[in-house]
């Protein structure tokens, strides 16, 4: 015989008791292994419900700018990308919202998106197209339809962004016309799938989607054939890499495709450089004048502004609404003017005014001229600045001096047949207006009537130069080797070299491989795989520990089949070696059942995500995907947990004598009388003491992480107590029982109990350890106690915050901002705070796709003087307000970091970084900048941004003029007729209000889920210790099944049997709940009372009243098979 | 040979072989949690090939203590064992495994039967600690043959009445040809019939093997089958 068949044998003949240690195993390796399964469906599902709604796309090329339709076609032909595409479409991308014509619904939001017949070209063949897309009609996708309440054939109103290259906070930004509506006509509804769900930014919410014939969307916000995105669906297996693509770009890159036009102006001989932003960007200025110097072109650079007044100081005459020029005095330009009298711009606020200029304000060289013109500040709040300069020279009025090409066109003004119709965006008196001026407008238009140094230029008229530039126009001027070079070639020459010198990347053209994009996002920024097998650790621990104790009992059954293998002479590690063979192949037999209980545990935690705990994923889509490696890494795993759990339960099986095991006994009669107790008592010393020493620690500084004073604390405590039930199950010496009834029939149970010690204090450990889990799960539960009213709160004291779709151009908390914006309400009471929005991906823990770049948003200098909210723990940084850790959003670091807030749980578990970690992203000329997280916010309702200093924000995002996210504090406590104003007043904004406290709790709400989902598994895992317990009990009650019959015997009622057999569960349980509370205890009161939370007493009262009730089902099943035991054969066996 | 003797006089055979039966050598004492116990005080004795043994007592007077010190599976407080010269208390516990499969067989009252084991598996069991023995099979056929269970090896243990599990246990004891045969109340739980017939079995097996049979028993008529017959009184043995 070979030990091969002496295993096989005795795992058959031991069948039942090897069942269950099998079916232990199975729990565990369904568990561990459903939980892989839970990972692999989340990310399949994420990863299916991203990818599905690209389509066909692999690139897509999203820039801040519009640029020309045609680059999509001429991508299509350029040799690198030419047959290695299937298809490629201009599409115009905006957000806003819809509006029902008639009932009025709107919803906020929304993508209306410019498409044509080559849109719908990228859709999968089993997605639905919409009906050609032609007039005025709309086609919304069923996700907007339904909040909407909108069918075929309904009108609704398209509101959006009009995208303006001129910033909306220059002076010449068009504020008043920054949004669009279409009133357009409802011909399909189409399911959300497919490309009809479109969003190149995957998150489980359905996006919410409007298609609008492309020339209509184009023609609505001025951008006729213009579009600000490229999609394009790769040829199969002839991938196109970012760099063939970017380079393709660069080859046929035009200048209309940044916004640059050249104006080859003959008759006064040079090429302009202008752009549609009136202000050239500065990346621009640099490679325009690198360019030209390259060709060996002259430049001239001017800077143009308008002047709402020229006049003499002391002087009776006021020129109005004129443009004076800023230029270089060593210039070609400059050198081309005929002076009259006096002399070329030399000393700083020296001014040149032509002759028209000089006559009409009687000027002499030297006189002292004042020019008025307006300067902008945020929230399109005007002011008029005034300056002073010294008449040094004046002009002819004719050559150069006639030029009206100094100032860009601009529509409105350069384009006007008379003065008086002017339409700029800012306010102007046309009454000022004289004939004189008019004719002046007639023979010259907008040639400006004075000059100034472009030093003096930029240093009083350019309004943030870094962030929009510090001139109007680069003019290039043949080169003195070719002065006869004709200014077509001249602006062919300076054009090639001047696009060969633009980075289309850093002008944010670039494309970027979404599909590989978000098949890396759909991985999400939580391994859920990983956060159930955490949540599911305590019922692994469980059925792990039930292993254990049934392969202990049914070895234990065996006692006397060990005696004699080595009574035999079989040495004892050969004989435990077998023993653990066969708890492996018992391991093996479970993970095979366990797999397939696998994919059931999965479905049900699939199930409840989708539905009890909806709140934590928002993810409706789920589906079930179980990966071989899962389901093989599941299957190991649990047969290395189970094996190893049963063979530490037989580890000192053998080292007990064959005598006593030969007899059927595994403690020596020694083990059942009262000791010293052994290790338990220093152990229960030690471990007290480290729990309290924790505890008073915690409670008193802030020494002691949370995260280690609560595990450590909470453990030590744990251990200490079970030490301490061990100590007294072994050293308590019985007195003998003097009472009755009752009485007497408890004192007999609680002797019982030392009687099998390692069994009493190993069921007391499963039930506390789950008592110990649901207690503090229950403290930790997150309530939304936090309100608008409290500065310190997650709220920050805000009651509101609302997201507009289009920036708002104007302050809401000025009279003059609320009227430009149409606000009639007064705002008493109420501060809106405004902060500037780069939008991008929620990092909240809402969202369960990795957030790749986060959105942004800049915080006005008001609100970090303001501060508020609840902070984790700001960095040490020397400047710092130790009141007010959002001072240090204006710290400045030496490398150039920019500092940043957000929430702590976004920044830990959403973006995997922390205090002090810098987060990488690139700003709008395509650099990559470092965001250092110099604070994290408590449990904040800013969990989807993180924040900056405007100034910063700016710096980084130059081109986001206006405010998109507003925190909103106010008084009023009729916070929905304030809602109901801001997003019917502001409604061509789309501009969306919502509750903090709502917000707050969303966020909450996923805590809590996890919590309650975690409670859910630990509460399975009670059941798990029940289990044990029972059959514990149930193996005492056999074990005992002749002291019991002896007991009926001599008149002990079934009762009193009843009551000794509860008694002794109630006590192990008892011993156990209370071990596991009070532990849970020690672990949870220093946060919550630092954090001046309350405990939830009646919810704690109540979870340990239902693990009490639970666990004392265990009780039921022992006591009826005490009870109903046959007394006759009992007593035979006697 | 056998000897059981006092650990101070381990060195001097002659001073050991007079002090075998009137000097009591070997002590077990037992902490009993209320007080230590003294079971077996001086008990001395020496067996030779071939010879066999009685060792009655009332109950507790430590008779299967001594015959588990005999068969090693527990260990004197003082004093020692000497089989075929060897002290087995002086092994390790490796080599006190091999030497206990190797030298010692044991018949107890239970049978201990693996209730999982056919009969020829029960009888091979021994045989697990050395695997590379290749006659062991057929040593454990011919062993069942003779105690008269060659028809029955691939039964159960549930399959066979009381007598036929104890000639198991009987041949599971031989499988090995060990030198010594200790067997603990082997009849105690058998009606008298079989009683004789096991007794019968074991005598005859006894001889056969030429080992030295060991027997604690009740059975004064079990006890006069053999060639020596001692009592344990007080934790001494006395001849009877």
């Amino acid at each position: 015989m070979k030990f091969a068949t002496y295993n096989r044998r005795s795992l058959a003949h031991f069948w039942r008791t090897n069942l269950s240690v099998a079916l232990g195993a199975a729990v565990a390796t369904a568990t561990l292994t459903g939980a892989l399964v839970v990972g692999d469906s989340m990310r399949a599902s994420l990863k299916e419900a991203a990818i599905g709604r690209l389509g066909t796309i692999d690139d897509a090329m999203v820039a801040p700018r519009m640029f020309r339709q045609t680059l999509a076609d001429d991508l299509a032909k350029d040799p690198t990308v030419k047959g290695k595409i299937k298809a490629i479409a201009p599409v115009l991308l905006l957000k806003g919202s819809v509006r029902h014509a008639d009932s009025g619904a709107r919803s906020n939001g929304v993508s209306i998106i410019g498409s044509n017949e080559r849109f719908w070209s990228l859709n999968r063949e089993a997605d639905p197209s919409p009906p050609e897309l032609k007039g005025r009609n709309v086609v919304l996708n069923s996700a907007l339809a339904a909040e909407l309440g909108a069918k075929v054939g309904d009108d609704v109103l398209v509101q959006t962004g009009k995208p303006s290259a001129i910033s909306t906070e220059s002076l010449l930004g068009r504020r008043d016309d920054t949004t669009s509506t279409l009133r357009l006509t409802v011909t399909g509804i189409l399911p959300a799938q497919g490309l009809a769900a479109f969003d190149l930014n995957p998150r489980q919410a359905s996006p919410k989607n409007a298609f609008v014939s492309l020339a209509v969307l184009q023609r609505a916000t001025d951008q006729k054939n213009r579009v600000n995105a490229i999609l394009l669906d790769e040829e199969d297996g002839r991938e196109l890499s970012s760099e063939s693509l970017e380079s393709a770009v660069e080859r046929n890159l035009q200048l209309e495709d940044v916004g640059l036009k050249l104006r080859v102006d003959a008759k006064f001989g040079y090429v302009a450089l202008e752009s549609d932003a009136m202000l050239i960007e500065p990346a621009i200025e640099t490679a325009a004048i690198s360019a030209a110097k390259e060709i060996g072109a002259g430049t001239s650079s001017i800077l143009t502004q308008l002047a709402n007044a020229i006049r003499k100081t002391g002087g009776d005459t006021t020129i109005p609404y004129s443009t004076a020029a800023a230029i270089d005095p060593n210039s070609k330009t400059a050198k081309s003017f005929r002076m009259k009298a006096g002399k070329m711009l030399a000393n700083d606020r020296d001014i040149l005014l032509n002759a028209w200029a000089a006559d009409d304000l009687d000027a002499k060289i030297g006189d002292t001229i004042e020019i008025d013109y307006y300067v902008t500040s945020t929230g399109g709040k005007l002011d008029t600045k005034t300056d002073s300069f010294t008449l040094c020279g004046i002009l002819q009025q004719d050559g150069f001096a006639t030029d009206p090409g100094f100032i860009p066109e601009y529509k409105g003004v350069t384009d006007t047949e008379n003065l008086a119709d002017w339409d700029p965006p800012f306010p102007v008196d046309l009454s000022l207006v004289r004939d004189k001026d008019e004719r002046y407008w007639d023979d010259y238009k907008t040639t400006p009537k004075a000059f100034i140094s472009l030093a003096d230029g930029q240093k009083l008229w350019a309004n943030q130069p870094e962030r929009f530039g510090k001139i109007t126009s680069i003019r290039v001027t043949p080169p003195p080797s070719e002065p006869t070079i004709e200014l077509k070639d001249l602006a062919k020459r300076f054009k090639k070299t001047l696009l060969a010198k633009l980075d289309p990347k850093a002008l944010g053209l670039s494309f970027d491989p979404i599909r590989k994009t978000v098949i890396e996002a759909s991985k999400g920024s939580t391994d859920f795989g990983g956060l159930f097998i955490g949540f599911s650790f305590f019922l692994i621990a469980s059925a792990a520990m039930l292993v254990a104790l049934l392969f202990r009992l049914s070895i234990e059954q065996r006692t006397s089949e060990i005696g004699l293998l080595l009574a035999t002479g079989i040495q004892p590690r050969i004989i435990t070696r077998q023993l653990i063979v066969q708890g492996l192949w018992l391991s093996i037999a479970g993970a095979i059942i366990g797999t397939a209980g696998a994919l059931g545990y999965a479905a049900l935690m699939l199930s409840g995500l989708r539905s009890i705990w909806s709140s934590a994923v928002n993810a409706p889509f789920l589906k079930m995907t179980a990966t071989p490696t899962s389901l093989a890494i599941g299957a190991v795993a649990s047969v290395m947990v189970a094996a190893g759990a049963a063979a530490l339960s037989i580890r000192t099986i053998t080292r007990h004598s064959p005598r006593s095991l030969l007899a059927g006994k595994l403690e020596s009669s020694s083990s059942q009388q009262p000791t010293e107790g052994g290790r338990a008592k220093p152990i229960a010393i030690f471990m007290s003491v480290i729990a309290m020493a924790l505890f008073a620690l915690s409670l008193t500084t802030d020494a002691v992480p949370p995260v280690i004073g609560f595990f450590v604390s909470g453990f030590a405590a744990l251990v200490a107590g079970l030490a301490i039930l061990a100590q007294y199950l072994k050293t308590t010496v019985p007195k003998t029982i003097r009472t009755k009834g009752t009485s007497a029939m408890l004192k007999l149970a609680a002797r019982n109990a030392p009687r099998h010690f390692a069994r009493s204090v190993t069921t007391a450990s499963l039930i506390a350890s789950a008592a110990f889990l649901i207690v503090s799960l229950e403290a930790f539960r997150l309530r939304a106690d936090d309100t608008g009213n409290d500065k310190r709160s997650g709220t920050g004291g805000f009651e509101l915050f609302a997201e507009s779709s289009t920036p708002l151009p104007y302050d809401l908390n000025t009279n003059m901002g609320r009227e430009a914006l149409g606000i009639e309400k007064d705002f008493a009471g109420t501060t809106i705070t405004q902060l500037r929005l780069r939008p991008g991906d929620e990092s909240s823990c809402l969202n369960l796709y990795t957030p790749r770049d986060p959105r942004i948003v800049g915080a006005p200098p008001a609100m970090i003087q303001r501060g508020g909210f609840r902070f984790a723990s700001p960095m040490q940084l020397d400047d710092m307000n130790p009141n007010n850790p959002w001072t240090l959003l204006k710290h400045r670091f030496e490398d150039g970091a920019i500092p940043a807030i957000g929430d702590e749980a976004a920044v830990l578990w959403q973006l995997h970084l922390g205090l002090g970690k810098d987060l990488m992203i690139k700003d709008e000329r395509g650099n990559d900048r470092k965001l250092r997280f110099v604070a994290l916010l408590k449990g904040s309702a800013l969990q989807d941004e993180i924040i900056i200093a405007q100034d910063r924000f700016t710096e980084l995002f130059p081109s986001i003029a206006g405010h998109a996210f507003f925190l909103i504090d106010t008084d009023d406590e009729n916070t929905a007729s304030l809602e109901s104003t801001l997003e019917q007043d502001l409604t061509n904004y789309s501009f969306d209000v919502a509750s903090m406290t709502n917000r707050l709790a969303d966020y909450n709400a996923v805590q809590n889920t996890y919590l309650s989902t975690f409670q859910a598994l630990g509460g399975l895992g009670l059941i798990l210790g029940t289990a044990g317990l029972a059959v514990v009990l149930l193996r005492n009650v056999w074990e005992r099944r002749r002291e019991l019959a002896i007991m009926r015997a001599i008149g002990f009622s079934r009762r009193a049997i009843a009551t000794v057999v509860l008694a002794e569960n109630i006590a192990l349980v008892a011993a156990g709940l209370g071990i596991g509370t009070a532990a849970a205890l020690v672990a949870i009161l220093p946060p919550i009372l630092q954090n001046a939370q309350t405990i939830p007493v009646a919810s704690l009262v109540f979870v340990i009243a239902a693990a009490f009730a639970i666990s004392l089902l265990a009780g039921t099943v022992a006591v009826r098979q005490a009870v109903n035991a046959p007394l006759v054969g009992s007593l035979r066996a006697e | 040979m056998i000897q059981s003797t006092n650990s101070q006089s381990k060195d001097n055979d002659q001073q050991r072989n007079q002090n075998k039966t009137d000097r009591p050598q070997h002590r077990k004492r037992f902490n009993s949690g209320a007080g230590e116990l003294t079971i077996l005080d001086g008990a001395s004795l020496e067996l030779t090939s071939g010879e066999s043994l009685a060792i009655m007592g009332p109950s507790g007077s430590g008779k299967s203590t001594l015959l588990n010190i005999i068969g090693t599976l527990e260990t004197p407080t003082a004093g020692e064992i000497v089989i075929d010269g060897c002290n087995p208390f002086a092994l390790s516990e490796t080599d006190l495994a091999r030497f206990r499969n190797q030298t010692i067989g044991f018949v107890f009252q239970e049978h201990h039967l693996l209730p999982q084991c056919s009969v020829l598996e029960n009888v091979l069991l021994p045989t697990l600690a050395d695997p590379d023995s290749p006659d062991a099979e057929q040593r454990a056929r011919e062993l069942l043959d003779r105690v008269g269970l060659a028809d029955r090896l691939d039964h159960r243990p549930a399959q066979l009445s009381g007598g036929e599990r104890q000639r198991v246990a009987i041949a599971r004891a031989l499988v090995n040809n060990p030198s010594v045969l200790l067997a603990d109340e082997p009849t105690g739980n058998l009606d008298a019939k079989t009683a004789e017939t096991i007794a019968d079995l074991l005598t005859e097996i006894h001889h056969g093997e030429n080992t030295i049979l060991i027997v604690v028993t009740h059975s004064q008529k079990l006890a006069n089958r053999y060639d020596r017959c001692v009592e344990l009184v007080a934790g001494q043995l006395e001849s009877k």
